[in-house]
């Protein structure tokens, strides 16, 4: 079972592979507007890096949402999926992981020019890397219960943006405050243990909640 | 199945499950309906009057805290609501009832008109109490996402077309929505405590005057009374939106005019 | 003491404006609702000859 998800983990990822391009850009994209939209101190590009950069995590992510079971549903091979009953978990977990791997993954990684660009330090940049690799895949998670509620709806993805921004919010608190924390010198572990344990939580929770979302969408 | 044999199924049993079919539920409702307003109305009179004529002078902050009557229990009321939505939407997916899908669908828009009455309350609370009409605290944060919440599944149940499809996945985002909103509360207040700074905490509100909690607890009464009505008029206007017609019948003289022509097949009473 | 009832009227005023939208709200949606199952019903009845799902609910 697991070995089938890690196989479709990798099928999916190269079908997704250009679409990974899309979301690293869009996120360096934005966080590059805030400071051409305003005075570019030094001091204040320090206190409101970490939160532009969570908050571009969070809109690149939402971006790539739509993508993840619509064209699937559309040509009738999520329903094929659905009637295996058996591998259907195991099939939902591999994209959701597929999912994280272009879209999370890159962007943590990537995190650090962003870091760069608004002045934090090394340690700075550590937690916030550690802080969006444990709370990106929280934001799939999370993302994929309302990318399968808006199956069922007609519309765009302001709907979807709608039911999925305010329950990531919480993975913003965290993720955003961990970096403070850091740089105040108070330490970043209760933040990122709090990320950690949330992340634990979501990945038994969410799966069952968006594999309902789905079955209710297909009825 | 005919529609008598529908209703005539459920005339035994359990209250509940008798009360489970949209059509026998109908008329209960209509009974239910101007009582409840009636008692909205007295608790709400009554209350306002120790709010506003028995209740002191606050020495702190004037006369403006007597807004405190209506923005604490407009607050508690859309917590109380979004529980009970989510409530109906746990019924709604374990039972597969319609009426428990109804009653959420109900309930959303009055609790979601609570949440910006406290938050519009708390504004204009906030201005002559602390200067300003916005302040970034734990509880009136909670209050923002929390309209939020309600506009998603407000929203969502407008984006659905088929009925049975828009039941289930409303009731799921309430489902969904009601678990992380403890979570989200704890988050915002982490975040809120972290950055105090100079404001002022909403919560550290001075020792209330008993009067003042009495008229508080009284309006909350009547808030929850007034919800209850509001929700039982618009879930019967959805069971008449939803259920073929003839299995509905008022069978007493409700307060309003018994619902269209007398059908020939049902046994209302 | 500062005169607050600005904000008193504003708080209470728009709470009363609330009620009353609500309230107006459900009227109407009240009467749309008895408008469509009217014409509902008046569509089903006059499929009656020959139509055997609008037997089934007539039973007469």
């Amino acid at each position: 079972m697991f070995f089938a998800s890690v196989q479709r983990d990798l099928r999916l990822l190269l079908r997704q592979g250009s679409e990974a391009w899309l979301v690293l850009v869009f996120f360096l994209l934005i966080a590059s507007l805030f400071p051409l939209a305003m005075q570019p101190e030094t001091k204040t590009l320090l206190a409101i890096g970490p939160g532009v950069t969570w908050v571009s995590a969070l809109l690149s992510v939402l971006l790539s949402m739509p993508r993840m079971f619509a064209a699937d549903a559309q040509d009738g091979s999520l329903e094929q999926m659905l009637l295996q009953s058996e591998a259907w978990m195991a099939m939902l977990l591999g994209k959701l992981v597929a999912h994280w791997l272009a879209s999370g993954l890159p962007l943590s990684l990537v995190a650090p020019l962003i870091g760069l660009q608004y002045g934090l330090d090394a340690g700075a940049i550590a937690v916030l890397v550690a802080g969006l690799l444990l709370g990106t895949p929280m934001l799939t998670l999370i993302g994929a219960i309302a990318a399968a509620l808006n199956l069922s709806a007609r519309g765009g993805g302001a709907l979807l943006a709608l039911l999925m921004l305010p329950l990531c919010i919480p993975v913003l608190v965290f993720g955003a405050g961990a970096v403070e924390a850091q740089s105040a010198g108070l330490g970043a572990e209760a933040h990122l243990s709090l990320l950690a344990a949330g992340l634990i939580i979501a990945s038994i929770l969410a799966p069952w909640a968006c594999s309902s979302a789905i079955k209710i969408a297909l009825d | 199945m005919k529609a008598s044999d529908a209703v005539k199924e459920h005339e035994s049993g359990p209250l509940w499950s008798r009360y489970a079919a949209p059509a026998r539920f109908f008329p209960l409702a209509g009974r239910l309906v101007v009582p409840f307003y009636v008692l909205a109305a007295i608790l709400g009179a009554i209350g306002l009057y120790i709010g506003f004529v028995i209740a002191p002078t606050d020495w702190q902050q004037g006369e403006s805290y007597r807004i405190v009557f209506i923005h604490v229990p407009a607050a508690w009321m859309s917590m109380i609501i979004y529980l009970a939505m989510a409530f109906w939407g746990l019924l709604a997916l374990v039972l597969n009832t319609r009426l428990s899908a109804m009653m959420l669908q109900a309930l959303a828009p009055t609790g979601a008109w609570m949440t910006f009455i406290a938050l519009w309350t708390g504004a204009f609370w906030g201005k002559p109490t602390w200067g300003t009409y916005w302040v970034w605290d734990a509880r009136i944060t909670s209050e923002l996402i929390l309209l939020f919440l309600y506009f998603g599944v407000i929203g969502l149940r407008a984006s659905i077309d088929d009925d049975r499809k828009a039941d289930k996945a409303c009731a799921l985002m309430a489902i969904v929505g009601a678990v992380n909103v403890p979570i989200i509360y704890f988050s915002v207040k982490w975040w809120n405590t972290l950055h105090q700074g100079a404001s002022v905490s909403l919560t550290a509100a001075p020792k209330m005057a008993q009067t003042m909690l009495v008229a508080m607890l009284i309006m909350t009464a009547a808030a929850w009374a007034y919800s209850i009505a509001t929700s039982l008029v618009r879930v019967r206007s959805l069971i008449i939106q939803r259920e073929p017609p003839s299995t509905i019948a008022d069978s007493s003289g409700g307060p309003q005019p018994a619902f269209a022509t007398s059908p020939p097949g049902s046994s209302g009473k | 003491m500062k005169d607050h009832s600005f904000y008193i009227l504003m708080s209470y005023g728009v709470f009363a404006l609330v009620v009353l939208i609500e309230l107006y709200a459900l009227r109407r949606h009240r009467r749309r609702a008895i408008e469509e199952a009217k014409q509902m019903e008046a569509g089903m009845h006059r499929q009656a000859e020959g139509n055997s799902h609008a037997r089934e609910l007539d039973p007469s």
